[in-house]
């Protein structure tokens, strides 16, 4: 009972706010009223010493005592944390590789340590299925801990089995609602779920509240923090509040000096607000870092309508050449290559294959989506309005999506679907994509 | 063909198909690695070779698959899938060398140092996807300023360029000869060998070393300083300078200067000989305990010049033919263990030969003193045994063989002179490489010669000097005793001069002896603390059983106790039968026991056992205590033996054995040893009961069948005597070499046995008898 009405005070407390910012929202777009301002950004001290001597202790204790399954499992705890620090992938196969050896000496039903880590490391590698899998199994092997249920709902939600993701939410909720950095994970979670079913407003509060609780710890993780400020941003950007998009990111740069995503980010919004030269700036110092395949596309993009057709061509290339590896890399980029095919038409049957195939396994609005453009692509038109609607499912605010099913419908004669999906996308956010805004303004003229 | 041949032929063509696929997969799948370590990184190597005057940087980028493509995308267009020139590659070499250098910083003493680029070079290497990566090498280098005259010096190396890229940043510190590096924040050693090999089994989060702080100086470094360290932990010590290696890069080559050079040559190789090693213990050893000459050391020392001067030759040749196989530096372990095995070997077989023919021990010889052979000479003064002398029979002296004036085998002395000069020495190695390389082969071979030469020379000089210190040594008539101590003492000499070799070059190697044999022991302890006879097979088990008896054999009460006999026996032989007789002891007793108590199936009590511990304990401080009187009164035994006869005497310097029976008849004696006794054996069996008790419960309840428990308790018995018979030869080992040679020893160490075996006695009796509940048990009756 006492659950059920913290809950229901929760719900009233966020249909209040959203009330508020309905208010609020009324007047011009680039206003930004929020019920408690996010604090302002200053920069944290690196942990990167203290996580570098960790590493290297842990290292050693598992070279002299390979047995040591603990210290497997901090080990890949703090490798998965380098892979979302910098985007290595080397990371990634380290900690596999720790979270194997950990299980290896221990099975799961007394290593739940290792379980954890390995269902962790599977769903960063995008191994969505065995992540759920474990997941499942972990949940069953601890059922009065959250984490269990934070790591199937993430997986759940990426698979596109939304009302089980909430579920699991729930459940997470239920457990362990009371320790800060559950807390933390908490608001993250709803946060995507809102944005998920068309609440960014409540997806802004959810990143709010996360972020205050992360900087108000004793030691604010800075990484976490940075993720925070980011996804504010981003939901900032979906709308279209330009201005507030960029003043997150930089307080993410801030916090984190030289984080890609925020970078990336940044870049984006330099776009979106005509600065070309300042986007070019930006993706190129993202792509120094870490040659993710969307931030190479879009410097691209970017090098080709600043007229710079050959660099563009260049870095064209450069995603192709990834694409080449990613049958050795693994699965980490392949929604990525496949959206930047279809983009540009360029192998649509390749694209149309890749797309299906992961949608076979990973249903998510997404990937839905993502099968729809390649099959537009490729030519086929049916499949294409069937996989958009499920996309559409959820009443996702997506300029992308709306823009999709825009082009989707035009291709099947619907004219009047075609000009209201693509006005509700370039209404929402104009400049979403640099190239393909202007293809969508360029087939609502016609 | 028959039947087996066809056989064999058709297996053969099978074999060949089969290793033919493996190699096709192993080369098909070799092709299609990716870089290790991810492919968006950028690996960075530094080594910083510290010099007197000048730092000398080698700095390596390694590019993956798609930095590469992004670089070469600025050398090529991108359409323009060739490969990029050599030209075009080696300027973008310089230039990014350029670019490295700007961003690197080096400072000593807080200066900071400008850094030059030597070369550069890139090259380009097949990747994943049909993607290339690159690796780009250049050494730059750094002047540390003349008006620096400080001793010690600190330096600071940071490397700035491409900082937020991932990647493996690696940096490595290595003084050059003459300089040591202390107080460093750098390894010495490197895992990836210059980003060549990447760890990938273990788990390795990439290095991530940008900065480097270290202090250096010329010579040792200063105490309480922290030396260089490698990567597992041993320090890095100071490099001597090469000067033979020196003298072949000399820039211009005049008549003069080589003559110059090879007077040098000569120096150093004399110089090195005096160093450590090419057997000079050995020959000095052999020369002085066989009856050498000055020729027989002018052979050895030719000898080893021309095996020296063949071995570099030949290590030269084979590394220039097949480098890839043939590293020079792992083939020294190999022939340090070779030229130590053949040290050994020589040594083992000269101290069986020796030891066989001691002082008046002969073998069954019953010599007469008939009248009239004694008439021949004079009695009256002293008889010098090592002197050709006739009992009656054949001439011989009591020396041996091949010290009685035949002349030295020259194949042992070509064998020694092989084992001196086997292992090349680096430096001539080096001399050799660097002639061939430089175009100066016939300079380089005379410099060979004349460093094998100098080497020869003090070789021989070393054996010469013993033979004439031997030659001094006899005339001043002090020679005797010491003249039948030496050669079995220089033949032990030899033996532990080429053990301790072949140990070198094993550790050389890696393998640690101890750690390895150390480890082993550990796997058979923990096997045999906690045996799991259920899981093994019949054969395994009475395999097991050998090994568990001989390790049985070597617990410290055994030991103690048959040492203890063990220590009156002056015969190696006598020895090992001593401890085979308590094997039988022991065994018999066990074996009575196992039978009862699998017969019967009856356990023995725990009290039992104590008090059987006891009494073996009361045993060994028994067989203690009657060692050391025996040893008290025997001391005096040494003696110029009357054979009974009053008119004439006849000195042999021997001992009595503990229980020989000596005839005074005319007819003859013999100075043989008539029995051991079953000492032993009884105490054997009585050990045997003592821990039968505890093995046979064992025994009774892990194997089902009694047959089969018997048997193992038969062929643990078995592994027992063996097992003792090697330990009390071991131990006994001592009491005959000091028996042989030299009078108070033995003595003295059978007193010293007599006492530690009664001590351990009393310990033992204390740890059963108090600590066990014996004292209460007696108290409570």
């Amino acid at each position: 009972m006492k659950i059920k009405s913290i809950r229901l005070a929760e719900f009233a407390l966020l249909f209040m706010l959203a009330l508020t910012f309905l208010g609020c929202r009324s007047g011009s777009a680039s206003s930004t009223p929020e019920s408690a301002p996010p604090p302002a950004a200053h920069s944290l001290p690196s942990d990167a010493e203290v996580e570098e001597q960790t590493i290297r202790f842990l290292e050693e204790r598992v070279k002299r005592d390979p047995e040591d399954f603990i210290a497997h499992n901090k080990l890949a705890g703090q490798y998965l944390q380098r892979v979302r620090e910098t985007g290595d992938v080397t990371y990634l196969n380290l900690a596999a590789k720790a979270a194997h050896a950990s299980l290896a000496t221990l099975p799961p039903e007394q290593n739940t340590g290792g379980l954890t880590a390995l269902a962790q490391v599977e769903y960063a590698s995008h191994e969505f299925v065995a992540a759920r899998d474990h997941a499942l199994q972990l949940t069953k092997l601890e059922p009065n801990k959250s984490y269990p249920y934070q790591i199937l709902g993430d997986a759940l939600l990426e698979l596109g089995d939304y009302q089980k993701a909430e579920a699991a939410y729930h459940g997470m909720e239920d457990l362990g609602g009371v320790q800060e950095l559950t807390r933390i994970a908490i608001e993250q979670r709803l946060a995507r779920v809102a944005a998920l079913h068309d609440n960014s407003s409540g997806a802004r509060v959810h990143f709010a509240n996360a972020l205050r609780m992360a900087v108000a710890l004793p030691s604010p993780p800075r990484e976490t923090v940075a993720w925070c400020r980011w996804q504010l941003g981003e939901t900032a950007f979906a709308v279209g509040d330009y201005a507030e998009a960029e003043r997150n990111y930089r307080d993410a740069m801030t916090t984190f000096p030289d984080y890609f995503r925020a970078l990336a980010g940044l870049g984006r919004v330099r776009a979106a607000q005509g600065d070309l030269a300042g986007a070019i700036k930006q993706y190129e110092h993202a792509v120094h870092i870490i040659p993710d395949p969307s931030f190479v596309a879009a410097l691209g993009d970017l090098y080709k309508l600043s007229g710079r057709d050959k660099d563009a061509a260049a870095q064209y290339s450069l995603v192709e050449k990834i694409g080449r590896l990613n049958e050795f890399n693994g699965a980490l980029y392949n929604r990525q290559l496949a959206l930047f095919y279809a983009d540009h038409d360029i192998k649509p049957e390749d694209a149309y294959a890749n797309a299906s195939k992961e949608y076979a396994v990973r249903r998510d609005i997404y990937g839905a989506d993502a099968f729809a453009w390649t099959a537009l692509k490729a030519g086929k038109i049916s499949e294409a309005r069937a996989a958009i609607k499920e996309a559409l499912r959820l009443d996702t605010k997506d300029s992308r999506l709306f823009y999709h099913a825009g082009m989707i419908a035009h291709a099947s004669g619907e004219g009047n679907d075609a000009r209201e999906y693509l006005k509700r996308a370039l209404s929402l956010n104009p400049q979403f994509d640099p190239l393909q805004a202007s293809i969508a303004r360029k087939a609502l003229e016609q | 063909m028959t039947p087996i041949e066809r056989r064999l032929f058709s297996m053969s063509v099978a074999a060949r198909i089969t290793l033919t696929a493996i190699m096709l997969v192993l080369f098909w799948s070799s092709v299609t690695i990716a870089h290790p370590l991810g492919n968006f990184t950028l690996n960075h190597f530094s080594r910083i070779e510290v010099g007197s005057d000048q730092i000398r940087l080698r700095y390596v980028i390694d590019m993956a698959e798609i930095p590469t493509f992004q670089e070469l995308q600025t050398l090529t267009t991108y359409d323009n899938d060739a490969p990029p020139s050599k030209a075009k590659l080696d300027a973008f070499a310089a230039r990014a060398a350029a670019e490295y250098a700007s961003g690197m910083s080096l400072s000593v003493d807080g200066v900071r140092i400008p850094i030059q680029v030597l070369t550069a070079n890139a090259s380009l290497l097949a990747g994943a996807g049909g993607l290339q990566t690159m690796r780009i090498q250049c050494d730059l280098v750094s002047a540390i300023p003349a008006g620096n005259v400080a001793a010690v010096h600190r330096l600071l190396f940071a490397d700035n360029n491409y900082g937020d890229r991932i990647g493996w940043r690696e940096l490595v510190v290595s003084p050059l000869p003459g300089l040591s590096v202390f107080d460093s924040s750098a390894f010495g050693s490197s895992i990836t060998d210059e980003l060549k090999t990447y760890p990938g089994d273990m788990l390795q989060a990439p290095l991530d070393e940008r900065r480097a702080e270290l202090s250096f100086t010329k010579g040792a470094i200063p105490s309480g300083a922290n030396a260089l360290l490698t990567r597992d932990g041993h320090a890095v010590s100071v490099r001597s300078r090469d000067r033979l290696a020196e003298l072949i890069a000399v820039p211009d080559l005049t008549a003069g200067v080589a003559l110059l050079g090879l007077l040098m040559a000569v120096l150093l190789g004399a110089l090195h000989a005096l160093s450590p090693g090419h057997g000079k213990t050995v020959v000095g050893a052999y020369l002085v305990g066989s009856r050498g000459t000055a020729r027989h050391a002018a052979f050895l020392g030719l000898t080893v010049t021309l095996t020296h001067t063949a071995g570099v030759f030949a290590l030269g040749v084979a590394t220039l033919l097949a480098s890839q196989y043939v590293v020079p530096e792992r083939l020294f372990p190999v022939l340090s263990l070779l030229s130590g095995a053949i040290v050994v070997v020589i040594g083992v077989s000269l101290l069986i030969r020796r030891m066989r023919a001691p002082v008046g021990w002969h073998k069954r010889r019953v010599h007469l003193h008939d009248e009239h052979l004694h008439h021949d000479h004079s009695h009256t003064q002293d008889h010098d045994p090592t002197k050709m002398h006739s009992h009656g029979g054949r001439k011989h002296s009591h020396l041996p063989p091949g010290a009685d004036g035949s002349p030295v085998t020259w194949r042992s002395l070509l064998a020694l002179g092989i084992s001196g000069g086997i292992l090349p020495c680096p430096s001539a190695l080096v001399v050799l490489l660097a002639a061939i390389s430089l175009h100066r082969v016939g300079y380089g071979l005379l410099l060979v010669v004349a460093f094998s030469a100098g080497l020869a020379a003090v070789l021989t000089a070393v054996g010469l000097a013993f033979v004439c210190a031997r030659r001094l040594l006899k005339s001043t008539g002090r020679f005797g005793r010491v003249a039948t101590v030496l050669p079995v003492f220089s033949a032990l000499m030899i033996t532990c001069a080429g053990a301790a070799i072949c140990y070198q070059a094993l550790e050389q190697t890696g393998t640690g002896l101890f750690t390895a044999g150390a480890a082993i022991a550990a796997r058979v302890i923990s096997a045999s603390a906690a045996p799991q006879f259920a899981s093994i097979g019949g054969l395994g088990l009475l395999g097991l059983g050998l090994v568990f008896g001989l390790k049985h054999a070597t617990e410290v009460d055994h030991i103690v106790a048959v040492s203890a006999i063990v220590s009156e026996h002056r015969r190696l032989a006598r020895a090992a039968i001593v401890g085979a007789l308590w094997g039988a002891g022991h065994t018999a007793s066990l074996v009575v026991v196992g039978t009862i108590v699998l017969a019967l199936k009856i356990a023995i009590p725990e009290r039992l056992a104590s008090w059987l511990e006891f009494i073996v304990a009361l045993m060994i401080i028994s067989l203690g205590v009657m060692a050391f009187k025996r040893a008290l009164s025997r001391r005096s035994d040494f003696h110029i033996h009357r054979h009974g006869h009053d008119y004439f005497s006849h000195s042999h310097l021997h001992f009595h054995e503990a229980e020989a029976r000596q005839s005074a008849a005319i007819e003859g004696h013999s100075h043989e040893i008539v029995g051991i006794g079953i000492k032993p054996t009884i105490v054997g069996a009585v050990h045997g009961l003592a821990g039968s008790a505890a093995l046979t419960l064992l025994v009774l309840t892990q194997i089902s069948s009694p047959i089969l428990g018997l048997l193992y308790l038969a062929v643990f018995g078995a592994g027992s005597i063996l097992g003792m018979l090697l330990m009390s030869s071991l131990v006994g080992l001592p009491f005959v070499l000091g028996a042989r040679k030299l009078s108070g020893v033995h003595y003295r160490l059978q007193m010293l046995a007599g006492l530690l075996s009664a001590a351990f006695g009393v310990w033992y009796a204390y740890e059963t008898g108090i600590t066990g509940s014996l004292i209460r048990t007696i108290a409570a009756l």
